[in-house]
């Protein structure tokens, strides 16, 4: 997708999310949203260039991730899965998208992250990878960001040895770090 | 630079007709003079020629060329054909498919050397044709014909006059490729007319005239082919005017075009007549040809000095040197051919009549010329019967299909939930919907189907080749090519089916003298069919040559370590001769030692099976072979059974099923019985291996309910290949039609999941793969049911399946399982304390506990909050044993250390996993705990005291020996013991005794033959003899009770012993 593209497909979601902004319960909008708000300050970017990166972002007991938003097709909420024998525990079972058999990936078990729902709905993250549609099972879904490309860097080499190798890089936000995953290798 | 689509269009249509080749070539092997197939062969080589040299592909075209030149001569009569030189232009055949395929895979010839079969071809066209005549068209060699290729005339002179003499016989006209010609034919002139148009516009155009010229060409070649004389004339010498055009000899002026078309129109008329009638037609061409022949000599002359040797510019019936060429014949006996050939009548009448030395046909009218006026729509219509699809587009169609029927299911599923009278419009709109889909789905699928003839068509050559190269005689029959498959199927079992028609050949199919040696015919007979068969195809492929001689193939497996000589023995013929599919029994060197068929028989089975497919061999030795092969006509949309397995759905494909069988309370356990380590069941006299698919999934065991009534459980007889196998359910639910859904790679690596699909409710279920299942489980069917049938003989140690329990931490006590009844698990509180003993109640009774500790010199536990109460009923009356820790239920092979412990209540020691656990006597135990429990009911009376009486048991597993000799010791009876027959016979010799009772399976001599010899002595025929057995089987109690046993118990079961064996003392034996 070129970047063009990437913008206006994105841009909706920017511009509904500024009037929204404006009402009561502004993450309503979003199935499963953060209900509680993002400093303002996150958002880097402070204004719209067609190079800045966008991310969709998630929690993951408590972490925050974020993957670019070019490879998430859609969000749903928690759906009907049929749990497979004999796979690996991460794979949540198969999932029936409008006819199409998509696999679901509990990326907390996936990451090794202790399981921390307390009992809230799971949102499925729809991601397109390069073996086809996934469904990552994530706590809940956050904001999608426009993050200016000089504050994306590769990963530290210190990193959790968990996460290194699903990391693709990390975004300094101004209270917190971001951490971008790498869809493929997740699926992998 | 070269257009992709014409050299596409040329590899399929080549590659089509060298397939053709090879079944022609085949045939004039048969019938050498035959000149109709000499005259198609010809074409056929002479098209490839004409387009190679358009498309500039000089290589190609130096070896068809030359290949033309041997068989101008043949069909001349200037040279005879003989099997060398059918093997000759077979490998010029083969040559060319090499280049065909090169040319498919990277767009060029190849670096394939071809200067010495040029060579040798060259050599053989000239040494005929020194004798005779000089041939009519010269030797052109690769060098001279090759270069730029755009130089060539199309077509040269030589092969003008060559074509104008091949007009096949009209009668064998083949339907199919008529139409096809209709169809293509009406499809170019559709274009034609469009591209004429264009060309006005852009007259220098030069693909678009290329295009055009192909056009014409194409037409020309098929109107050769079919003898359409008039089109063909029309067509070539347009073709002639386009290639002036091409090579720039020639302007392309609105007038110019304005002829073509006028050609063009012309050509639609004759279409339609020909659609219409099967005849060209009765109107006059003959101005059109003078004008177009006119227009192509003006442009030469005008374009440039005109070259002598083209003779191009001769339209096709006029070529002068006719005479030379015989067939003609065909043509003139044609009748509607014969009608057309009077346009250009000055020259034409004469050589025909000329060269015809037989005129049959001439007398024959021509009813389809009087035939209605043919009008251009109808036969248009008439043509287009066939359509070339895009497999992608069917793909895609597929899916639709696919889905419609998931919505169907759904919709049908939802309704039945809802019906009521409001809904009975609902309800027949989907009874429709239901019709239509399932039409809808059946015509789609049919698109998909090609005939079996496309892969059969191969064999002839493949057959001629190897039987030539193995020096034998084979004759090959085929039926049924018009069986139709999936085309996916189609490409799947090609190769194996190959593989298995050169076994046939290599290993099955004698030499000439061999088989005359056996009284056969030295020819050897090669059958190949195809017919449906219950939604099936069924593929045969049939042999009379030696056969699969078991002996041999046991003697190969064994030598390659497949089985053991001890399993063979046990095997019958029919299961040695299915040996051939194991993987190991082949190798990679030919086998040609042994007459079995084994090079890679195994990965034929799997690739069969990959498909859904069954193979099965039926071979009778010195007889012949036959291998059956059974495919799914598709494999997008398969019936399957949907099965619950703890709550999921899985989906098992019909292919697979053989039947269900349906086993509810006692039924459960009685009928599964274990055999040397793997459940069985007995079906209809077959032992039948048995497979938990909780276990294959790796999920927990089912519940058993409280209430043994309401447990059941389901097993489907499942067969994949020869092997046939019992899958434990818990549960079926419906039959159901599931389109196949793709998966990602990650579920693919699971063997036992053949794909994913969608329920009717939407759910995703998985389909599982029998034949993943049994590999997975890593158990041969084939080899467990030789093995348990050769174990039956042998009677190798009998295993027991012990529950291991402890009541404090240390020591591990276990205890038979089929002694115990049930196990409960109660908290301390529930004990409550009777008169000095301890109970539970239970299900409103009271049952007493025992604490092993009281009995036993061991550590006395420290007290918990919760037991295990193991159950024991007998006579009716329960009791309990307490255990703090139950570890685990293990079958084990183990041996009984009885010489360690003689404390009363232990039966003695052995060591399973490196553990010593005691094995616990539950009788004695109980009767120190209650000394009445055992209260006899109602003696037997018998004459003599217990102890009078002698009691030889006949046993060969220490464990049992022991364990029945303790049962009737503790009550008196004096016990004599054995190992096996031999023994218990050597016993009775030296011993006077009252009662034998013995096992059935023992190694040296089992119990029915010890019986039967027991028996066999005057004196004694009336001793009384119980069998007792751990197989419960109606067929074993029948065969022991003819072999004269008296009665039939259970091991284990010390009550039943004990009353039986004295029963039959009292009574005495039964006469």
């Amino acid at each position: 997708m070129s970047p063009e593209e990437l913008a206006k497909r994105t841009e909706p979601v920017r511009s509904r999310r500024e009037k929204t902004e404006r009402r009561k319960d502004p993450a309503a909008d979003y199935p499963g949203g953060d209900r509680r708000r993002l400093d303002r300050r996150d958002r880097v970017a402070d204004r719209r260039t067609e190079n800045n990166l966008m991310l969709a972002t998630f929690y993951l007991s408590g972490h925050f991730f974020g993957i670019f938003v070019n490879q998430v097709q859609e969000i749903l909420l928690s759906q009907k899965m049929t749990p497979v024998p004999l796979m690996a525990e991460y794979f949540r079972g198969l999932m029936n998208l409008r006819g199409q058999i998509v696999p679901a990936i509990d990326l907390r078990k996936r990451m090794k992250f202790e399981d921390s729902r307390n009992g809230s709905q799971d949102v499925n993250l729809i991601v397109n990878s390069k073996d086809g549609l996934f469904s990552f099972v994530v706590d809940r879904v956050g904001d999608v960001l426009e993050v200016d490309p000089d504050y994306y860097e590769p990963p530290p080499m210190n990193i959790d040895s968990r996460l290194a190798p699903y990391v693709k890089g990390v975004c300094k936000l101004k209270t917190q770090l971001l951490i971008v995953l790498n869809v493929d290798a997740l699926v992998g | 630079m070269m257009d992709e689509e014409i050299l596409n269009d040329f590899l399929t249509e080549t590659n089509e007709s060298m397939e053709r080749l090879d079944q022609e070539f085949l045939g004039l092997e048969e019938r050498p003079k035959d000149p109709a197939l000499i005259n198609s062969i010809f074409r056929t080589i002479h098209t490839v020629k004409g387009t190679s040299g358009f498309l500039g592909l000089s290589k190609l075209e130096g070896l068809a060329h030359i290949t033309e030149n041997i068989l101008v001569k043949c069909r001349d009569g200037k040279m005879e054909v003989t099997p060398d030189l059918i093997n000759l232009l077979l490998k010029s055949v083969d040559s060319i498919k090499e280049i065909m395929s090169s040319l498919g895979s990277s767009r060029t010839e190849g670096g394939r050397d071809i200067s010495g079969l040029l060579e040798e071809l060259n050599r053989t066209s000239q040494g005929a044709a020194a004798p005779g005549k000089p041939a009519p068209g010269e030797i052109i060699r690769p060098a001279e014909t090759g270069g730029g290729g755009q130089t060539r005339e199309e077509p040269p002179p030589s092969e003008a006059k060559a074509r104008e003499a091949l007009s096949p016989p009209k009668e064998s006209m083949d339907e199919g490729f008529f139409k096809e010609f209709l169809s293509e034919t009406n499809e170019d002139l559709e274009r034609l007319d469009r591209e004429f148009l264009e060309l006005e516009k852009n007259p220098a155009d030069s693909t678009l005239i290329k295009n055009i010229f192909r056009r014409f060409h194409t037409t020309k070649a098929s109107a050769g082919f079919l003898g359409f004389s008039k089109l063909e004339a029309i067509t070539h010498i347009t073709e002639d005017i386009l290639a002036k055009c091409r090579e720039g000899e020639m302007s392309v002026t609105p007038g110019l075009i304005n002829l073509l078309l006028n050609s063009v129109d012309s050509i639609k008329a004759i279409m339609g007549n020909i659609g219409a009638g099967r005849s060209e037609g009765d109107k006059d061409i003959s101005a059109l040809l003078e004008e177009l022949n006119r227009t192509a000599k003006a442009g030469a002359v005008s374009g440039q000095a005109s070259k002598p040797e083209v003779k191009a510019e001769v339209p096709v019936p006029s070529a002068p040197k006719t005479e030379a060429a015989p067939p003609p014949v065909k043509k003139t006996a044609s009748p509607s051919v014969q009608k057309v050939t009077a346009p250009p009548p000055q020259k034409e009448p004469a050589a025909p009549v000329q060269a015809a030395p037989a005129e049959v046909h001439e007398a024959h009218p021509a009813p389809e010329a009087d035939s209605p006026a043919p009008s251009g729509a109808s036969a248009v219509a008439q043509a287009d019967t066939t359509v070339r699809v895009n497999i992608e587009l069917l793909d895609s169609l597929m899916n639709l299909v696919g889905e419609l029927v998931l919505a169907r299911n759904q919709l049908l599923q939802n309704l039945q939930s809802l019906q009521n009278n409001d809904l009975q419009i609902l309800n027949q709109a989907a009874q429709k919907l239901n019709l239509v889909t399932t039409e809808l789905q059946m015509d789609i699928m049919k698109t998909r189907m090609q005939p079996i003839g496309n892969v059969f068509n191969k064999f002839p050559r493949v057959v001629r080749d190897l039987a030539k190269s193995n020096g034998k005689l084979v004759r090959l029959t085929v039926e049924g090519q018009g069986t139709e498959v999936d085309k996916t199927l189609l490409e799947a079992i090609k190769d194996p089916l190959m593989h298995i028609v050169r076994n046939s050949i290599d290993h099955g199919i004698e030499a000439p003298g061999e088989r005359q040696k056996n009284n056969k015919p030295a020819d050897g007979q090669l059958f190949i069919s195809a017919y449906h068969e219950s939604g099936q195809v069924v593929i045969e492929i049939k042999d009379d040559g030696g056969g699969i001689n078991p002996i041999k193939v046991r003697a190969k497996a064994i030598e390659k370590g497949i089985i053991s000589p001890a399993v063979a023995d046990k095997m019958s013929d029919k299961e040695l001769q299915m040996l051939i599919f194991r993987a190991g029994f082949s190798t990679a060197e030919k086998v040609t030692n042994i007459s079995g068929r084994g090079v890679g028989m195994d990965v034929v089975k799997t690739n069969i099976e990959k498909v859904g497919g069954l193979i099965e061999v039926i071979s009778e030795a010195g007889k012949g072979t036959t291998l059956k092969l059974r495919i799914p006509l598709t494999l997008a949309i398969i019936p399957t059974l949907i099965i619950l397995c703890r709550g999921e759905r899985y989906a098992i494909p019909q292919v697979n099923l053989l039947e269900l069988v349906f086993l509810e309370g006692e039924a459960m356990d009685r009928s599964i019985e274990k055999m040397h380590g793997t459940e069985v069941y007995r079906l209809r006299e077959n032992l039948l291996p048995l497979i938990r698919l909780r276990n294959v999934l790796q999920l927990p065991p089912k519940e058993r309910s409280p209430n043994v009534e309401d447990d059941y459980l389901y097993i489907a007889v499942l067969q994949s290949g020869s092997q046939v196998f019992g899958l434990i359910l818990d549960d079926i639910l419906d039959s159901e039609e599931i389109v196949v859904k793709p998966l990602v790679s990650e579920f693919k690596k699971q063997q036992v999941y053949a794909g994913a699909t969608i329920l009717g409710d939407g759910q995703v279920a998985m389909i599982l793969d029998v034949a993943g299942i049994l590999k997975n489980e890593q158990i041969d069917i084939e080899r467990i049911s030789e093995e348990a049938r050769a174990e039956e003989d042998e009677a190798e140690v009998e295993s027991q399946t012990l529950l291991l329990f402890r009541v404090n931490e240390k020591e591990s006590f276990g205890i038979p399982l089929l002694l115990i009844s049930r196990i409960e698990e109660i908290s301390r509180d529930q004990i409550k304390t009777m008169g000095g003993k301890e109970m539970i109640s239970y299900f409103n009774s009271l049952i007493p506990l025992i604490r092993l500790e009281k009995y036993l010199d061991i550590t006395p536990p420290a007290p918990t909050d919760s037991y295990s109460v193991i159950v024991f009923n007998f006579n009716n009356k329960k009791v309990g044993l307490l255990a703090n820790f139950l570890d685990d239920a293990i079958e084990t092979y183990e041996q009984v250390d009885t010489s360690v412990f003689h404390e009363g209540g232990v039966l003695g020691a052995m060591v399973v996993n490196e553990k010593a656990i005691l094995l616990i006597d539950i009788y004695k135990i109980i009767e120190k705990a209650d000394p009445s429990f055992f209260e006899k009911k109602e003696e037997e009376k018998l004459p003599k005291n217990l102890e009078d009486y002698k009691i030889l048991l006949v046993e060969d597993s220490p464990f049992f020996l022991n364990l029945e000799k303790n049962y009737l010791e503790s009550e008196g009876f004096v016990v004599l013991t054995a190992m096996d027959g031999l023994e218990g016979l050597a016993v009775l010799e030296k011993e006077d005794v009252d009662m034998i009772v013995t096992d059935l399976e023992m190694p040296r001599m089992d119990g029915f033959a010890f019986v039967e010899e027991v028996r066999k002595k005057p004196v004694y025929k009336s001793m009384p003899i119980m069998a007792v057995t751990s197989l419960a089987g109606e067929k074993d109690r029948e065969k022991a009770l003819r072999a004269g046993v008296d009665d039939y118990q259970i091991k284990m079961d010390r009550e039943e012993l004990v009353r039986a064996a004295k029963k039959l003392l009292a009574e005495g034996r039964r006469v």
